[in-house]
């Protein structure tokens, strides 16, 4: 039903079709509010409460039925992101507040104050090139429509470690970590088993971002190799947060999705991983462990693309040429690994390219 | 609680249109969703929600019929169109663009 035509010529019913549907929200929140606990009179002063005043939010309602809304959306996106040029800091923390209306959780300010403060411990953002220029995500099989790559497999990954001197560090991450957390529980404690993001990232990780320990250990290349014992660096945030920075911790036993794995060491204080995130990345473990850990089949895989790539480079290497070797080279191993043998997959071996982007700021 | 700002608007637009992609739901339970999936982060007041809600029907990215609950009560289930599904993954696209623009505000000298 064309809703402007029937508020204009059906007012009655119109208004009268909000009334039912807003009381049948309240009383859901009245239930809702029951169902917690309360006693039927608090339930309902409560959910009256929160609800606000029904006359506004129907005048609001409609109200949304004008076309007003449409030119002051733009001006005031435009307006917005003229504000934010001249006052970053402020606005956009005011901003991501407000957003919604909602509660921001307290891990974005740190992480937002750590940014603006610059104060990531990254050694030398600017020699930092990430292959790829979007957010693909998150385990991929088959071919990038245009051509375009950002997700890569560790096969290319590994031949582009080896087979690109450039390069003088290369490398990996998973991609779609945000969306498998992992259970970890420590071993020999009262604690309970609890939900924590985790990512898998290669051996050389750490170092090839310049980062140096909090305590313990870092990953080495020896740990990320098929059948070494598996192993955990933990976060600062995490250690200080729910361990107390306890030391005596550094060697102990995890159990991280019911599989031992040893913690060797402690991120340093201020790196939060590589991309914006309300929830960054509490354990770190190597990729070769993402097969056990996560019980993943796709992690030797040559037609399945899961990492994210960035590389060092030596100061003053162009990279226009470097872009070029690196999607001709794409471009040859994925047919050499992949079978293009549907019709409409043909040409697409011949769009193949890797766009290098800056990597300081990690994936955005 | 204030009128939310046109800015704020557009994303809410954005949540609810990718909720009932999943499949319809009444305003109740699409504000729930939200706030739990978002691992109770996002609380959408009601004084935004059925404004969105109403606007969106407007511009016809999702329609409405009333229909039973589990529980026997009438309530008005809000759907997907295909125009609506568009405008899903404009707008999607867009937030992502809005999102790295400020993150690059943030880190440029």
């Amino acid at each position: 039903m064309w809703l402007r035509w029937r508020s204009l010529f059906q007012r009655e019913q119109v208004s009268r079709e909000l009334d039912r549907e807003i009381q049948f929200h309240l009383d859901q929140q009245i239930a809702e509010n029951f169902n917690l606990g309360m006693s039927p009179a608090d339930a309902r002063s409560a959910a009256m409460h929160t609800f606000g005043n029904p006359t506004v939010l129907k005048e609001e309602a409609r109200e949304a039925w004008g076309w007003m809304w449409l030119e002051q959306l733009l001006h005031d996106v435009r307006y917005a992101l003229r504000q934010l040029r001249k006052t970053p800091g402020f606005t956009v923390t005011a901003a991501l507040t407000l957003a919604l209306g909602i509660g921001v959780n307290a891990a974005i300010f740190t992480l937002v104050h750590a940014v603006m403060m610059g104060t990531l411990p990254l050694t030398d953002p600017k020699s930092l090139i990430r292959l790829g220029d979007t957010s693909d995500c998150c385990v991929n099989s088959g071919t990038s429509e245009n051509g375009d790559y950002s997700l890569f497999s560790t096969e290319i990954y590994q031949r582009l470690k080896n087979y690109v001197p450039e390069f003088e560090k290369l490398a990996a991450m998973q991609a779609g970590f945000p969306f498998r957390p992992v259970v970890a529980r420590r071993d020999g404690t009262q604690e309970n088993a609890r939900s924590v993001m985790a990512e898998f990232i290669s051996g050389n990780y750490l170092e090839t971002s310049g980062l140096k320990r909090a305590a313990g250990r870092l990953f080495f290349d020896s740990d990320d190799v098929k059948g070494a014992p598996m192993v955990a660096v933990i976060s600062y945030t995490a250690w200080k947060r729910d361990y107390a920075a306890d030391r005596s911790m550094i060697g102990s036993t995890f159990w991280i999705n019911t599989k031992a794995v040893t913690l060797v060491g402690v991120a340093p204080e201020g790196f939060f991983g590589d991309r914006l995130s309300t929830s960054p990345p509490d354990f770190y473990f190597p990729l070769e462990t993402h097969t056990v850990i996560s019980n993943a089949a796709y992690v030797h895989d040559p037609d399945t693309s899961w990492l994210y790539i960035i590389g060092r480079v030596k100061p003053g290497t162009h990279l226009t040429p470097l872009q070029d070797k690196v999607s001709s080279l794409v471009r040859q191993w994925l047919k050499e690994t992949r079978i293009f043998a549907v019709e409409k997959d043909k040409s697409l071996p011949e769009k193949t390219h890797v766009v290098l982007t800056p990597g300081g700021a990690g994936i955005q | 609680m204030g009128k939310p700002s046109d800015l704020v608007q557009g994303t809410l637009d954005l949540l609810i249109l990718r909720v009932l992609s999943l499949k319809p739901q009444h305003g109740w339970a699409i504000a729930k969703r939200i706030q739990q999936v978002s691992g109770e982060v996002l609380q959408v007041q009601q004084g935004s929600l059925y404004p969105a809600l109403h606007r969106l029907e407007q511009k016809r990215w999702i329609k409405s019929k009333w229909a039973e609950t589990e529980t026997g009560r009438e309530a008005k289930f809000y759907l997907l169109t295909p125009a609506g599904k568009a405008q899903l993954e404009i707008e999607a696209t867009s937030w992502n663009r809005l999102s790295a623009a400020i993150k690059l505000v943030l880190e440029t000298e």
